[in-house]
């Protein structure tokens, strides 16, 4: 784990700097996504959560569900293409775990499409390359106003 | 992450009561950087709302707020409005209005029924009008003052007096606030602060907040509209969105169809000048018609103010006091748009009215263009957005 302006960012797994959610590869050619620690700080208390059910084909770049917090609604958008196999029923019983802990409170699991895998080399990984994307990234929002002082 | 932020403790061991501690917006937290957050869409927000707060919390009890006495949990767990209000210092909550001054529009503290409410929101007025510039209204709480006292709050610098009359009748204010458990709020000492606040701030500077869907009809909503607008007051509209656990909590939220003819027939009532008759009712006190030139409908709609918020004025004359999501979850269409209305709002807004059966030719407007009530500063410039 790192920490980067505040935030603690696990390293074994990767992050998409398009859609701030982080990727977990497992077993089998699955891999589990959630919120990175600034998607979720951002979004304010988050309040209500929408997910696909199992089986949903999505490609990079679709919505695997919808997060709803105090002023704020946006798609939950899928960093990988392949088939939803589960869900996460917790965080769909309490959102808010979501901003307790981002990187427990993973949101769905995707079989990756093979043929996509390559979908995965523009995501980050390990304390080099995370640094100063995630820098930026903090530097961008604070500048938004979207982050608490 | 772990910022440490200038908040309430979880388990505070004494009291975090007023005036050294108030609770603000959700809204005004994230403008004021004491929440982290966004808004699903972006657009300058600038009106903080802060509120009152007690350990021993209101002591009204009205039957659709969620601050009610009766209300089940805690007073710090309620929430008001359906989200949380943080409770922050005051003296942070000041220095952060001087830091962040230039994107203010309006300030406004919501009194609450309490012992301590009237000299608690002077001293308040008087703190923070020494510092910022920004316009200041008070929603007040009836029973905690008189007249000197609604003088007193003007010396300290407040502009505006709003009163939260709510219920539009007197028998649904006395259901719903009068003869209520812990109740004994009076219809008749409301009207009292009206006209004591009407003749020390002048006109337009009060407003009486209206909420639709409390079990009212349309045409009570358009006399009080109509008696106000005489008087020299506004109306703020609000519309009702139930409070989890309050005493009508289960009751629906106002169609959006019906909260859309609302704003639309307050709005050619109040700022067009459009005469009562021109309202036509059904059995049920309803709205069904609305007899007008359809120029001056499609003028309005395009305009987009009259689906805006009814909030104070900035110093320019602005929308000041804009309560984004205040009635509505971010995930709905917006009830008022703090912001002005886009095409994309504006074809919403339309299809929501379904002119065509609302609407039938008829006369322009009657009331000399004086005695309508004002509109603010820039409202007649194109909208930017369309």
């Amino acid at each position: 784990m790192i920490e980067i302006a505040g935030y603690e960012l696990r390293l074994d797994r990767l992050y998409d700097p398009a859609t701030h959610m982080w990727v977990q590869l497992q077993e089998g050619c699955r891999a589990r996504i959630g919120l990175d620690p600034l998607s979720s700080e951002t979004s304010g208390d988050v309040v209500a959560l929408s997910l696909v059910e199992p089986g949903t084909i999505v490609a990079q770049g679709e919505s695997v569900g919808d997060l709803e917090a105090a002023k704020f609604v946006g798609p939950l958008v899928s960093p990988v293409t392949g088939t939803v196999d589960e869900v996460n029923r917790d965080v769909l019983l309490e959102p808010a775990l979501l901003n307790r802990d981002p990187a427990t409170n993973w949101l769905v699991t995707v079989a990756l499409d093979p043929s996509t895998r390559h979908e995965l080399d523009a995501f980050l990984s390990g304390a080099e390359q995370l640094r100063p994307w995630f820098t930026v990234e903090v530097d961008r929002f604070r500048t938004q106003g979207a982050i608490a002082e | 992450m772990t910022t440490t932020l200038p908040m309430a403790d979880a388990t505070p061991a004494v009291r975090q009561d007023s005036p050294d501690w108030v609770r603000i917006s959700y809204a005004s937290a994230i403008a004021l950087r004491f929440r982290s957050g966004r808004f699903s869409r972006e657009f300058k927000f600038g009106g903080i709302n802060l509120l009152l707060s007690y350990d021993s919390g209101c002591l009204s009890d009205c039957g659709y707020c969620g601050l009610a006495r009766n209300r089940p949990g805690e007073y710090d767990d309620k929430s008001f409005i359906r989200v949380e209000w943080p409770l922050v210092r005051t003296d942070e909550f000041i220095d952060r209005l001087v830091r962040y001054e230039d994107r203010l529009t309006r300030l406004c503290i919501s009194m609450v029924t309490h012992g301590r409410a009237y000299p608690d929101t002077l001293e308040l007025t008087e703190r923070i009008t020494s510092k910022v510039r920004a316009p200041l209204s008070l929603l007040v709480a009836p029973p905690t003052l008189n007249e000197e006292r609604l003088r007193s709050l003007k010396a300290a610098g407040a502009d505006m007096i709003g009163i939260g009359m709510d219920a539009v009748t007197e028998d649904l204010f006395a259901s719903l606030r009068t003869n209520v458990p812990q109740g004994g709020l009076k219809w008749d000492q409301y009207w009292e602060t009206v006209a004591f606040a009407r003749d020390i701030y002048g006109p337009w500077h009060v407003n009486c907040h209206t909420l639709v869907g409390l079990g009212e009809n349309d045409a009570q909503l358009m006399d009080i509209f109509g008696r106000l607008l005489n008087r020299e007051v506004f109306s703020y509209l609000f519309c009702f969105n139930p409070e989890p656990d309050s005493r009508l909590g289960d009751r629906p939220k106002t169609p959006i169809e019906r909260w859309r003819r609302i704003q639309l027939a307050k709005f050619l009532l109040e700022e067009r000048g459009l005469d009562p008759a021109a309202f036509r009712f059904d059995d049920d006190g309803m709205l069904s018609r609305i007899r007008a030139p359809r120029a001056l409908i499609d003028e309005v709609v395009a305009d987009g103010y009259a689906f805006m918020t009814n909030g104070c004025p900035s110093s320019g004359g602005e929308p000041g006091c804009t309560r984004p999501m205040g009635s509505w979850r971010p995930t709905e269409s917006p009830r008022d748009y703090p912001w002005r209305p886009t095409a994309e709002d504006q074809a919403a807004v339309r299809e929501q009215l379904d002119l065509e059966a609302l609407i039938e030719p008829g006369p322009g407007p009657t009331r000399p263009a004086h005695l309508c009530a004002p509109p603010a500063a820039g409202r007649f410039a194109p909208n930017p957005e369309v």
